[in-house]
């Protein structure tokens, strides 16, 4: 079996060597993806049509924005997934608490440094996500880069702490419903170009909505949008982890 | 010859498929209501082939297109004085094969009646689907949907006989219709420039075949592929399907599926390949030989077997490449020959089959070495018996005599005596299985009689019925005109 | 807002996912009738859509209006359209079917199934429409992800098959990706119209990087349409999932990947580029192995589900085989086949559902007297079984005839060989059913003579799940007889494709 699977590694490496030898000079400005059309395009144009620095983002939330919809689609089942697969689905959390087993929820040890200094970071860290989700539109950065770090400190608390009294704070049925809330600002936010006339997620047709000139009315809607995404994001990350470190049980009350 | 639309093919098609409704609604327990919707839908459907019988004989083809399912071919009927003769058989006998079944299925009290009676009214209207289908597609639909409607119905004691004779049955239909049929038809549909698989005058084969060889391939491609003509080696399923109750062997084994597959073999040679073309590359010759290997093998075989309805099986076989024998004669009184005998036979063998089953249902015999004296016992079913039998072997006075005739006279007119001495052969072999059992059956001494003395027939239904076939046998012989004069017209026109 | 059609039966599942997500929470029975009415409603959307491109031709909507290939667009054919009807038909009849088992098995949990059902079937019919390469791979993974959670949610090992699922389909996923970003290195472009394009005129189809993208795409698309041999996570997966996901994901998961397949052969890379070379040589022999495997495997199973995944193998053999004889013809044949085969393989998963609902029948020896107990049910079952034999009037025979002419067309041989030797083992596989669901297992010696009292075995389906199998049954024989308007509408399609209307 291994030699099998060994002809196989083999073989496909070969290929993509032989590919290799076909493909444009690294980072030649001359190869099909710099000098394309496509390229030239959004290098000429993008500022003009969106008003937003960042190209990435912009092609990221308007140009394709149908595309990174999906995405958020993709983070979101893939916590419904484990949501519905490990999860008791039990949404309510009941008053009465429901035993855990002792091998999950770890406790960590308390260590008074770690917390203190934990707890001090915190802040810092969830104003440099919103920076970052902010900041999209002139540096690197956007809703799912803001959306994880946001869920990055969230757990950071978490780990450091009491997690049963920390999780409790953000319930199972609260995560799934900024989930939501996320993928609806998105695509909610598409389907209202819809009414206005325009194609889905096109955000020329919201001028309406907003007394700014066109390019304006896009350059903000793509920061909605891109808050949408963080929700989305940071929810479910948080929701992931909590799943798979609880093995799926709900959070018990602290009493029992 | 001028085509003329109609609904009545439809409408004698779908007749029998109507009734499938209320004989289910019936069921067991209403069921003479039951047994009389078959009975009606019966007369109603032979009504209406009889309505369009005039139009036929008159010279007229009767079309009806349903829709287009292949790019350029429709699903139709034209329904020519060919296709006529069969529903004629098929439709009449239906009938009196319902007559004769109540008394059967009653007399033996057997289970599952409804589904019996259902899938045989949908098997008949499969068969007429067959009889007037008007393109070789169509002719491939009606023939799948026989072979699918008659499996429950071969395979209905649901006994571990039964099981193995259904798989048997659908092997070898299944397997050449799937492996050759199909193969074939869309090869010719195919190379024919997709335009259309309708059998017309002069076949259609001629426009894109020109060797012998590829012609010769692609015919015994169809011949083998309508193993339901039961020609050797593909013949094994038939004495296999004599598990099924003795109606179904009767109308169906002697009758509708056997008889559908000489039907296509014939529907092949006129109008797929058409018989001049066949004449020019003098390919007929091939599909001869082993039909007469068949006729003389089977023969033989009909000898050594002592279950009467396996013998009379093998005695099926043998006919029907008769039939096809007649077929690759390609001219005149082979082709008359050919299409005659299959009404001939059908009456006659339905007839043997109706006395199988009564002598079964009866007595519960099965075998010919337990008949000895039942003629004493049961003297109407023997006489029919006899009747019948004369009628296979080809004696006057049953109409077997005139289409065997004609097939002689068609292999000395193509100066054939191989062929002619086949024909000769195998009905001295003929008389050599069928007579004995009449022999014995009436002419024993006392002491051997295996049966007591006194009449004692099977149910009044089963023998009214045997009756009818056997007299219609007589009349056929008596009066085979309007028969021939509609094959000879039909044969006449294949040819010019 | 029929201008928007395309959108709508992309976006009702979607919202309606979300909505009983919420809705959920509170009341659990919300589910199905959200599920049920938004999957009409895209249903609609979607016969509107396919009517629109049978009068006007193809029919192109972008998204967020840039125009491609700096936006992404729907690019809305013949096929697209069908294949977009097909999906919210079966999606549909399943969805109607679903009641009676995800109360029994899944219940607690509906308002999570429902949402990734409906998310699966808004990443399938996002797959069919889109132009756009990379598109395609994000709706590729909203359906995967979606499908390894519908099928974790099973019995047993339904969770261990899932997972074996997603390394395999995650490597496919991962080959076609690997595969676009070739094409886009050497291209500069997504968009599969742009794509063809520029192909074409710098002559690109020779070099090795296209070369080598085709193999990894194909690779790809092979293992998640499980093409032999790279099928072995199929039965497992369909085999211990919930009776929905299977009805839902075996009909169209693997079938749409062959419509990716063929997509690409067409619009993408083009015939012209393809036939000819090597692929045309060996491929089909691949589907033959695949036909073969199939077929053999299937004979040999008892449990019915496993059964029918490996029909679901030996089926996918015959649309790549066709496929890539590389002919106008041969392809048409494909797609029919996609549609039929979808048909087909739904039908014969809701059937055995509803078989193991009403009498926990799992395997073919759990099958005796099964007409008699559910008679409805099993006249729905037979007329697929003829339709997987081939046998007239069914879509299955009309399928059959065009494969077969496509292998004659391509003097193909073995292929259609492999074709009728499928036919007699799927023969062999059915009537051995009807036998035992006849006869029962040991049939008696003798001769039966007693009458059958029907009436107390009597055990049909809930409605809700019968009322699928017949719709599913009676447009198979519907598909059959009237299937010229299809065929008309996906040959010319294919041919204006190849024609080289090469669009912008």
């Amino acid at each position: 079996m291994k030699v099998f699977q060994t002809i196989i590694a083999v073989v496909l490496g070969a290929l993509l060597i032989y590919a290799e030898a076909d493909f444009p000079a690294w980072a030649s400005s001359k190869s099909p993806a710099n000098a394309g059309e496509l390229s030239q395009y959004y290098i000429k144009n993008i500022y003009d049509e969106t008003l937003v620095p960042n190209m990435v983002t912009a092609v990221l939330a308007d140009y394709r924005g149908y595309d990174t919809l999906f995405e958020t689609v993709v983070v979101f089942t893939a916590g419904l997934a484990i949501f519905a697969i490990l999860g008791t689905g039990v949404m309510r959390e009941k008053k009465t608490a429901v035993p855990a087993p002792k091998r999950i929820y770890s406790e960590p040890p308390f260590d008074l440094i770690v917390r203190i200094s934990t707890r001090m970071l915190v802040p810092v860290i969830q104003l440099f996500a919103l920076y970052v989700l902010a900041h999209g539109h002139h540096s690197p950065g956007g809703g799912f880069q803001g959306g994880v770090i946001l869920a990055a400190s969230f757990i950071m608390l978490e780990l450091s702490s009491d997690l049963r009294a920390e999780a409790a704070k953000l319930t199972h049925r609260m995560s799934i419903w900024l989930g939501i809330i996320g993928i609806v600002i998105y695509a909610g936010w598409g389907t209202l170009s819809l009414f206005f006339g325009g194609h889905f997620l096109d955000y020329d047709m919201l001028q309406a909505l907003f007394p700014l000139d066109p390019l304006m009315a896009r350059s903000h809607s793509m920061l909605i949008v891109e808050v949408g995404v963080a929700f989305t994001v940071s929810s479910i990350m948080l929701l992931i982890f909590r799943q798979l470190v609880s093995g799926g049980y709900s959070i018990p009350d602290k009493q029992a | 010859m001028e085509n003329m639309q109609s609904n009545l093919p439809l409408i004698a098609c779908l007749i029998s498929l109507g009734a499938v409704l209320p004989i289910c609604l019936f069921g067991e327990k209403r069921r003479n209501l039951r047994e009389a919707s078959t009975i009606l839908a019966g007369i109603l459907k032979l009504s209406v082939v009889c309505m369009m019988v005039p139009l036929i004989a008159g010279g007229k083809v009767l079309n009806f297109t349903f829709i287009e399912i292949v790019p350029g071919i429709e699903l139709a009927f034209k329904v020519d004085r060919f296709g006529i003769i069969f529903a004629l058989v098929a439709s009449s006998l239906w009938i009196v094969t319902s007559i004769y079944s109540i008394g059967y299925m009653r007399g033996l009290h057997e289970h599952a009646q409804t589904r019996f009676y259902a899938f045989f009214a949908v098997a008949l209207s499969t068969t007429l689907g067959v009889a007037f289908a008007g393109n070789l597609l169509t002719l491939y639909v009606f023939y799948e949907l026989l072979s699918m409607s008659t499996w429950p119905l071969v395979t209905h004691h649901q006994d571990k006989e039964a099981r193995e004779g259904g798989r048997k049955y659908l092997t070898y239909l299944l397997g050449t219709s799937v492996g050759f049929l199909l193969p074939a038809m869309i090869f010719c549909y195919l190379k024919s420039g997709g335009n259309s698989l309708d059998f017309s005058q002069n076949g259609f084969v001629s426009s894109f075949v020109n060797e012998p060889t590829v012609a010769i391939v692609l015919l015994l491609l169809f011949v083998f592929g309508f193993a339901k003509a039961g020609l050797m080696p593909f013949h094994s399923w038939l004495p296999g399907a004599m598990v099924a109750p003795t109606p179904v062997s009767a109308l169906l084994h002697a009758v509708a599926v056997v008889k559908v597959g000489v039907f296509c073999i014939i529907r092949v040679f006129t109008g797929v390949f058409g018989i001049e073309f066949l004449q020019e590359l003098d390919i007929g010759q091939i599909v001869s030989y082993i039909a007469a290997f068949t006729v003389v093998v089977s023969s033989l075989i009909a000898l050594s077997q002592d279950n009467l309805k396996r013998r009379l099986a093998f005695s099926t076989i043998g006919q029907l490449s008769y039939i096809i024998l007649g077929i690759s004669l390609l001219n005149v009184y082979g082709i008359t020959g050919s299409m005659t005998h299959i009404a001939m036979h059908a009456f006659g063998k339905i007839t043997l089959f109706f006395c199988a089953g009564a002598i079964f249902e009866a007595t519960g015999k099965k075998y010919i070495s337990e008949m000895v004296g039942i003629g004493k016992r049961m003297p109407i079913t023997m006489i029919a018996f006899f009747i019948g039998a004369m009628s296979v072997i080809g004696l006057p006075f049953a109409g077997g005599f005139w289409s065997k005739f004609y097939l002689v006279w068609g292999t000395i007119a193509n100066e054939q005596p191989v062929l002619l001495i086949t024909f000769l052969a195998s009905s001295l072999l003929n008389g050599a299985y069928f007579f004995p059992i009449v022999f014995k059956a009436f002419f024993c001494k006392p002491e051997e009689s295996l049966f007591e003395d006194k009449i004692e027939e099977a149910h009044p239904a089963a023998v009214i019925a045997l009756s009818i076939t056997a007299i219609g046998t007589v009349m056929l012989f008596i009066f085979p005109n309007p028969l021939f004069d509609l094959a000879k017209a039909a044969a006449t026109q294949f040819l010019s | 807002m029929l201008q928007h059609a395309p959108v709508i039966h992309l976006l009702a599942p979607f919202y309606a996912a979300i909505i009983i997500c919420i809705a959920g929470m509170w009341r659990k029975e919300t589910a199905y009738p959200i599920a049920v009415t938004a999957l009409s409603l895209s249903l609609l959307s979607a016969v509107a859509t396919l009517i629109k491109v049978g009068i006007a031709g193809p029919v192109i909507y972008a998204m967020g209006g840039w125009s491609a290939p700096f936006g992404i667009h729907f690019h809305i054919d013949a096929l697209s359209a069908l294949m977009a009807v097909l999906i919210q038909v079966v999606a549909l009849l399943t969805a109607i079917h679903s009641r009676h088992p995800i109360h029994s098995s899944i219940g607690e949990k509906s308002y999570l199934y429902y949402p990734l059902f409906l998310l699966f079937v808004t990443g399938v019919t996002g797959i069919c429409q889109t132009a756009d390469a990379f598109n395609l791979y994000v709706l590729i993974e909203v359906s995967a992800l979606t499908s390894y959670a519908l099928i974790a949610m099973g019995e047993k090992r339904s969770v261990h098959a899932s997972f074996n699922y997603l390394l395999v389909g995650s490597l496919g996923a991962t080959l076609y990706l690997l595969g676009v970003g070739y094409l886009y290195l050497k291209t500069g472009t997504l968009n599969m119209q742009d794509l063809n394009f520029i192909m074409t005129t710098r002559e690109l189809f020779s070099t090795p990087t296209i070369q080598v993208a085709l193999i990894l795409l194909m690779v790809g698309l092979w293992i998640k349409m499980a093409q032999f041999p790279f099928h072995g996570w199929l039965p497992n997966a369909y085999t211990w999932a919930p009776s929905p996901s299977a009805a839902l994901m075996g009909p169209l998961m693997t079938k749409v990947m062959v419509y990716v397949m063929i997509r690409f052969m067409i619009s993408v890379y083009g015939l012209d580029a393809i036939v000819d070379s090597m692929w045309t040589t060996w491929v089909p022999y691949l589907a033959i192995a695949g036909i073969v495997y199939g077929s053999l495997m299937a004979l040999s199973q008892h449990y019915l589900r496993r059964m029918v995944t490996y029909i679901i193998v030996a089926e996918i053999g015959y649309m790549v085989g066709a496929a890539w004889l590389a002919t106008e013809l041969s392809i048409t044949a494909a797609f029919y086949h996609v549609i039929s085969d979808a048909l087909m393989t739904l039908a014969l998963f809701l059937c055995i559902a509803a078989m193991r609902v009403r009498h926990d029948i799992r395997s073919i020896h759990d099958m005796e007297n099964i007409f008699k107990k559910m008679p409805i049910t099993m006249v729905a079952f037979s007329i697929v079984a003829l339709s997987l034999v081939g046998i007239p009037p069914t879509s299955g025979f009309i399928s059959k005839w065009y494969l077969i002419s496509a292998g004659i067309d391509a003097g193909h041989w073995p292929y259609i060989i492999a074709l009728l030797l499928a036919s007699f083992a799927n023969a062999v596989i059915f009537f051995r059913i009807f036998e035992i669901g006849v006869f029962g297992k040991k049939p008696a010696e003798g001769h039966h003579h007693e009458e059958s009292h029907d009436k107390k075995y009597l055990s049909e389906a809930p409605f809700s799940m019968l009322i699928p199998c017949l719709v599913i049954s009676a447009s198979i024989i519907l598909l059959g007889i009237f299937n010229q308007p299809f065929i008309e509408m996906i040959s010319t399609t294919i041919s204006s494709i190849s024609g080289g209307e090469v669009l912008q």
